[in-house]
């Protein structure tokens, strides 16, 4: 890990980058803090499954 | 009785089941999972990775077997999603469901989870899940990717539902929208796995204690918030709250009462004081903890056995209701004639008729073993006929 220098997989700089870049369900940029939650919840489930 | 009473008609069986009112007859749950893939002719790979085939399936299993509600409706296992990513914690071969343990958390790792789980999964669990996320080739356009197969989910589960509900009558199960979920059973299913947790709980105790009220803020808070702010029942559901356990299964009472039951309590009373029906499905046996569900008021709890006696159950918990009772095994190898005999029994035996019990499986249904369909056919129309 500590070779890895991809911003995506460091918390909580991969998720404002996630924010800026993704369509997330559509929604606009101004619902930040919903589309963070989302965003948090995708990698949840993603871990999970 | 079009469509739209039949859904009315269907959700009240359930709700005077649950409540120990006298129902029209004995509802009739489709708690089968992978089966209604096997079962229809397709493979697993074939139904989990084309939404398409899944609604078929849905569709025929509904046509076939005439439930009041499905519980399942092919979105138990989101393969399509972590398939973007090189594939997750299922095995999924044509005929079968293969599960690894996998630990997210190591024990040496267990007090920099606790510090901060979110930030542990990010980085460090999602490493040990994906190499493309180790490797750091993780790019913006794989998680679009993947954030675009959960829309088509989304869609896929809505379009599911108005189907049942439009075409078939089929009555809606919950209607839950913030599930509670007890960190220690996380920390079992999802993050330490069945190893680590048993281990964790002899050697370390206080950091289980610790990793429990961590993980509790992802899940069980918000949960309890949630459901704090519900009105009362709602009628148009069958259940107004649902609740699968399974980390009990490797614990001992005091281990129940440390890590588990705090939690579960919380929702339990709740639940209980707004008179609010739950059915509870703890896998495997739960009958070590009956004691702790037995003064809820009668009609709050249903519970599910899977591996207990309903009749047994009913006798230690007449305050609960039963949901289940048809074993797999028996609907898998027995005759039609044994299955609907075992239906009647379960009837009669247990007073179905004037409430308190909602006919189902015992288990998932997973393999093809699980039922033959002439069996199920015949308990089908037995339960929907039956008036004693």
């Amino acid at each position: 890990m500590e070779d890895n220098k991809n911003v995506i997989t460091k918390y909580p700089e991969g998720l404002e980058y996630l924010n800026k870049h993704l369509n997330v369900l559509g929604l606009p940029k101004f619902l930040g803090g919903l589309r963070k939650r989302l965003i948090k919840s995708l990698i949840l489930t993603l871990a999970r499954q | 009785m079009n469509n739209k009473e039949l859904v009315a008609y269907r959700t009240k069986l359930f709700r005077d089941a649950a409540t120990f009112k006298k129902p029209d007859r004995i509802p009739h749950m489709s708690f089968f999972v992978t089966w209604k893939i096997l079962g229809g002719g397709y493979t697993l790979n074939e139904g989990l990775r084309n939404y398409d085939i899944m609604t078929k399936v849905i569709r025929e299993h509904q046509e076939k077997y005439n439930f009041d509600v499905i519980f399942e409706l092919g979105v138990r296992n989101i393969v399509r999603l972590v398939d973007h990513l090189g594939g997750g914690t299922y095995i999924i071969r044509d005929d079968g469901i293969e599960y690894k343990d996998n630990a997210l958390v190591e024990l040496e790792e267990l007090d920099e989870y606790t510090a901060d789980p979110t930030k542990f999964i990010w980085e460090k669990g999602m490493c040990k899940k994906y190499p493309m996320w180790a490797d750091g080739t993780i790019t913006v356009a794989d998680l679009q990717k993947c954030f675009d197969e959960q829309k088509a989910f989304l869609g896929y589960y809505k379009k599911i539902q108005k189907i049942l509900k439009e075409e078939y009558g089929v009555a809606s199960f919950n209607g839950q929208v913030v599930p509670c979920y007890p960190g220690v059973d996380f920390l079992f299913n999802s993050i330490l796995g069945i190893k680590n947790l048993s281990l964790a709980m002899r050697r370390m105790p206080e950091k289980v204690d610790a990793a429990v009220k961590a993980t509790n803020e992802l899940f069980q808070v918000p949960g309890i918030a949630a459901l704090k702010r519900t009105k009362g029942p709602n009628p148009k559901v069958c259940y107004d709250y649902d609740i699968t356990l399974l980390v009990h299964t490797i614990l001992n009472g005091k281990q129940f009462d440390r890590w588990l039951w705090p939690d579960l309590k919380d929702e339990l009373d709740i639940l209980n004081e707004k008179n609010l029906t739950t059915r509870l499905f703890m896998e495997g046996s739960s009958k070590p903890f009956w004691d702790h569900f037995a003064d809820y008021k009668k009609g709050v709890i249903t519970m599910h056995p899977e591996a207990d006696d309903p009749f047994e159950m009913r006798k230690a918990l007449p305050n609960c209701a039963i949901l289940g009772g048809m074993p797999v095994e028996l609907l898998g190898r027995g005759t039609p004639q044994e299955c609907v005999e075992r239906a009647k029994a379960l009837v009669d035996g247990l007073g179905g008729l004037d409430g308190g019990l909602v006919l189902s499986q015992d288990k998932m249904g997973t393999f093809k073993t699980d039922a033959d369909p002439e069996n199920l056919k015949a308990v089908s129309e037995f339960i929907v006929n039956y008036r004693g």
